[in-house]
């Protein structure tokens, strides 16, 4: 019996149903490692898995690799979900992948576990070997991809924290397999210049694939050996790397690595103000306090001064003069009163006086006062002086006795 | 003046410290405020006169030299 032949399309969709109505291939993760790897302009990624016996052509639209948080690249060992069916146009059936599992996840990061736990019982990682981050490095050293994101944020930041910084940038690979060869040149080309205060090393965000080159044990051994001080900024605050570890300081961020490389101007400039005020504050009150000296000076001078002494002494002596003043007019009025007591009595004594009043004196031939009748004798001669002349007589008799009663005029 | 900007920095806090004790004259008190001022000075123009460049190192075979990074790529 002959039979009826199929047309190719109808073979292709019968495979396809029977392929498709499979309990295993409908729903199946298969492993492998990814080869011929294509991601298309359509947005469909195209590549194989394989393993050492055997290769199936996988096929992930669009719409299903969107949702992937990591790359695929070949030599990747991962897990595929998907169905398998039937590309009718070419009759292969291939792996219609939905989701992907890195499979070597488990694996790469035992190998960090252990590398980790080798170079930190080395020392590699130890506190004391960890070299003083510059305050204010003038050139900084970035190894990192020259096209990242990571260069342009880590520029951004410096440049507006702290104009003056000079920037070198040593453009590496920052994944794949020469990654770590490039970036330890970059390292040692850097630590060897004399004008390098600061190197940066690292890139942004990625799987763990993609930061696998910053777990590299020949890129930890040489940022070790490196005399600039060296600052890790690898992917974001989650991700840790070797390089972080044994870096002198870690940045969860390129971002954040700028930040801690450099002073904020702004701060340094008022802190700087700061200073100067203070210089000039301190001064100022110094010299107040020498002028309130000079002037306590001054005017303890004046107090002991012998100006001051003179004007005391003139006081003294002015209060002296008065007192002898005093003194000297009460003695002057007494003795002026005296004399005018003295005065009355002589005039009374005077015998100017009493001649006025019409007395004679009488005297002797030698013009002697005669004042009693025992200084004369009968027969002499006297003259008896009045107001206007002298008479002279000569004595006639001589009575005695006290008879002036008599002669009162 | 020579300093880098931290030993500027510092030897100006030790002026501060020195003219805030007593003991010193007149004549040092002056000397001294004016190296502050000159410490000043010279701290702000190390940070506000110059402006960093930002250089890429480019590199072949042969030779490697260094050019300005232009981030307008």
């Amino acid at each position: 019996m002959e039979l009826k032949p199929l047309k190719v399309s109808e073979v292709n969709n019968y495979i396809k149903r029977i392929l498709l109505s499979d309990m295993v291939l409908s729903n199946i993760s298969v492993e492998g490692e990814i080869s011929n790897f294509k991601h298309h302009y359509s947005g469909h990624m195209y590549f194989s898995l394989k393993d050492d016996r055997g290769k199936i052509k996988a096929v992930m639209f669009k719409g299903d690799n969107e949702r992937l948080n990591f790359k695929l690249e070949d030599g990747m060992k991962i897990i595929a979900t998907g169905y398998i069916s039937v590309y009718e146009r070419e009759g292969e059936y291939q792996l219609y992948v939905k989701d992907i599992k890195a499979s070597g996840i488990g694996e790469l990061y035992k190998a960090f576990e252990e590398l980790k736990n080798r170079l930190e019982k080395e020392g590699l990682f130890s506190q004391e070997n960890k070299k003083q981050i510059p305050s204010m490095p003038r050139k900084i050293g970035v190894v990192t991809s020259s096209t990242g994101a990571a260069i342009r944020d880590i520029i951004t930041i410096i440049k507006r924290r702290f104009p003056p910084c000079n920037i070198l940038i040593y453009p590496t690979l920052v994944q794949g397999i020469n990654a770590p060869e490039e970036i330890c040149k970059g390292l040692e080309y850097l630590d060897s210049r004399d004008d390098i205060d600061l190197i940066i090393t690292g890139r942004g965000g990625g799987s763990i694939e993609e930061l696998f080159a910053f777990n590299s044990e020949k890129l930890a051994r040489t940022i070790y050996k490196l005399k600039t001080p060296v600052i890790s900024a690898v992917g974001h605050e989650t991700d840790f790397t070797i390089a972080d570890f044994v870096a002198d300081l870690r940045a969860p961020t390129p971002s954040a690595a700028a930040e801690l490389a450099v002073p904020d101007i702004t701060y340094l400039l008022k802190e700087l103000q700061n200073k100067y005020d203070e210089l000039k504050n301190i001064m100022h009150k110094k010299i107040r306090d020498y002028k309130l000296e000079l002037e306590n000076f001054d005017t303890k001078l004046n107090l002991f001064s012998p100006l001051n002494q003179l004007k005391d002494k003139k006081i003294e002596i002015d209060n002296i003069f008065k007192d002898l003043n005093y003194i000297m007019e009460k003695k002057l009025s007494e003795k002026k009163a005296e004399l005018q007591e003295l005065k009355g009595k002589l005039e009374l004594l005077n015998p100017n006086m009493a001649i006025d009043r019409g007395y004679g004196i009488i005297v002797d031939n030698r013009d002697n006062l005669v004042k009693s009748i025992d200084n004369i004798n009968l027969g002499d001669k006297i003259g008896i002086i009045l107001k206007d002349g002298k008479i002279l007589s000569i004595v006639d008799n001589i009575e005695k006795g006290e008879k002036i009663d008599e002669f009162s005029l | 003046m020579n300093l880098a900007y931290e030993e500027a920095i510092l030897e100006l806090e030790k002026i501060l410290i020195e003219l805030e004790s007593e003991n010193c004259t007149l004549k040092e008190a002056l000397e001294k405020f004016k190296r502050g001022v000159e410490l000043y000075n010279h701290c702000k123009d190390l940070i506000t006169k110059a402006e960093g460049e930002i250089k890429i190192i480019l590199e072949d075979d042969e030779s490697m030299k260094e050019e300005t990074f232009s981030m307008e790529v």
